[in-house]
């Protein structure tokens, strides 16, 4: 397939080391220090971000607190401020919405802007433009924070340019420069493409970023057994394929567990509340659900997941606790659990309400809408169940990982 | 270190905050390295992330009742 001779429309925005940044805006004390923000600040604790002067000592994402000591001893830990993080994620939101109503964030600190229709663009080169949103950023939101801009026919190209050059980088990947781009790269270094896709393609006699462009589909669809190869190829070639926004299917809540925990009556309340947390976020959007689901990750490494639908779809706290638990008492955890994630699937618009024979399904209703109501006016958890006050400790207000569907929930509204 | 202290304290403000009165001293900012704002139920709450020139500080403006709290502190050792 040709490379799409289309002049660059999609632009990709990346938040460079975006908890770490932002601790060092918030204190300049910590500006030019190695600083990361960790889960928990204990040796086991994972460290969620990076600053840019951490990962230059080899300190990554993911890496145990106590790895990262052993590398820089006078590294400064913190534990994350979620509320500080959303605040740029929607001062970011708001800024990006000056330039196209056509964008998507991907991330916390990622946004997708299609500026194909942005008609200043006639004027004024992407590029520019690119170097105006970096600018405003420094200016509007915090001098210290610094994006990568990746520009391409495509989104994916688009990410692909974002990480060409970290932190602060501009770059672009159009018809007139694929090529060098594309010979400078490793297979891996795609996104999407890591050790068992790189082992297929390498079945296939593709060994290299080039090799993988100039492949034909049948060969792509042979190393995938699917039309993926086909979506590969369109991917590499500048067309855009991944434009789809899926809707929510679900809501869940999960919490790494800092403590060794393997006893139902220590897991429960742990449960209770993430179950609560979950309900009041579903209610709060307008759904009943219709299933739930409970994984749990073991300290071993080995995990356990079981999803079970229920006779008809609710909304209250205690009809999925009950099921949840019952799901925890299947799992018997033997050894320490690491890790709780509760979710409900099978969302269904909670406009009307079926009523049963046995209990009064409006009484039901009313209670949960002032439960609601108390906790929506003097805050999260002000009124719960009894059984839920005991995982308070543990389960702590976090941002989610990869997703930005929690961020629905929340808004710039100051007044 | 950084050290929790959540304790009242007088602000001087102007368009961002100038000072900090906290245990008899004042304290001039230098710096309002972030400004955020947090929703706990209803009452909206402004948080200054502020460096004078000894002390970080976090201080917090409650809307409702127009108190300021001095919820942190680190002087950098």
């Amino acid at each position: 397939m040709e490379f799409n001779p289309l002049p660059s429309g999609v632009m990709h925005i990346d938040l460079n080391s975006c908890f770490a940044s932002v601790e060092q805006q918030a204190n300049p004390r910590l500006r030019g220090k190695p600083v990361a923000v960790a889960a928990f600040t204990t040796p086991r604790g994972c460290i969620l971000a990076a600053s840019v002067e951490a990962k230059r000592l080899g300190i990554k994402t993911g890496m145990r607190v106590g790895d990262a000591r052993s590398l820089y001893p006078k590294l400064v830990v913190l534990s994350p401020d979620p509320w500080k993080y959303r605040n740029v994620h929607l001062k970011l939101r708001k800024l990006v919405s000056d330039y196209t109503a056509d964008f998507s964030p991907k991330s916390i600190d990622e946004f997708v802007l299609n500026m194909a229709d942005y008609l200043p663009l006639k004027k004024t080169p992407l590029k520019s433009v690119a170097r105006e949103i970096k600018q405003r950023i420094k200016s509007e939101i915090g001098n210290w924070l610094t994006v990568s801009i990746g520009m391409a026919p495509n989104r994916y190209l688009a990410k692909i340019a974002a990480g060409l050059k970290k932190p602060d980088g501009l770059d672009e990947i159009n018809k007139d420069n694929f090529l060098d781009v594309y010979s400078g790269l490793k297979l891996t270094d795609l996104t999407g493409i890591k050790g068992r896709n790189a082992a297929r393609l390498n079945g296939m006699g593709i060994y290299s970023v080039l090799d993988f462009y100039e492949a034909p589909v049948w060969k792509l669809r042979a190393a995938f057994h699917s039309i993926t190869g086909f979506y590969w190829n369109a991917r590499l070639s500048g067309y855009e394929i991944d434009s789809t926004e899926f809707g929510r299917r679900s809501y869940g809540n999960s919490v790494a567990l800092g403590r060794n925990l393997s006893r139902i009556e220590e897991l429960s309340p742990i449960l209770a509340r993430l179950t609560e947390k979950m309900c009041s976020r579903l209610r709060g959007a307008g759904y009943k659900a219709s299933g739930i689901h409970l994984m749990l990750i073991f300290k071993n490494g080995s995990w356990w997941h079981r999803g079970r639908r229920l006779p008809q779809p609710q909304f209250d706290s205690r009809d999925f606790y009950k099921p949840a638990f019952r799901l925890l008492i299947e799992a018997a955890p033997a050894s320490p659990v690491l890790n709780i994630a509760v979710s409900c699937f099978g969302l269904t618009r909670a406009d009307s309400l079926q009523l049963e024979f046995f209990e009064d399904m409006g009484k039901k209703q009313n209670l949960t809408r002032a439960v609601d109501g108390i906790n929506e006016r003097w805050g999260s958890f002000s009124v719960g169940s009894a059984r839920s006050f005991g995982g308070a400790q543990t389960v702590i207000d976090r941002i989610a990982f990869g997703g930005i569907k929690e961020l629905e929930e929340f808004s710039l509204n100051t007044g | 270190m950084v050290v929790a202290v959540n304790e009242k304290v007088k602000v001087g403000m102007s368009d961002a905050p100038k000072w900090v009165q906290w245990k008899l001293c004042i304290y001039k900012i230098q710096e309002v390295g972030f400004h955020y704002t947090l929703r706990e139920g209803r009452i909206l709450y402004h948080l200054f992330s502020v460096n004078t020139e000894t002390l970080y500080m976090k201080l917090s403006f409650n809307t409702e009742t127009l108190g300021w709290r001095l919820l942190e502190v680190e002087n950098g050792i």
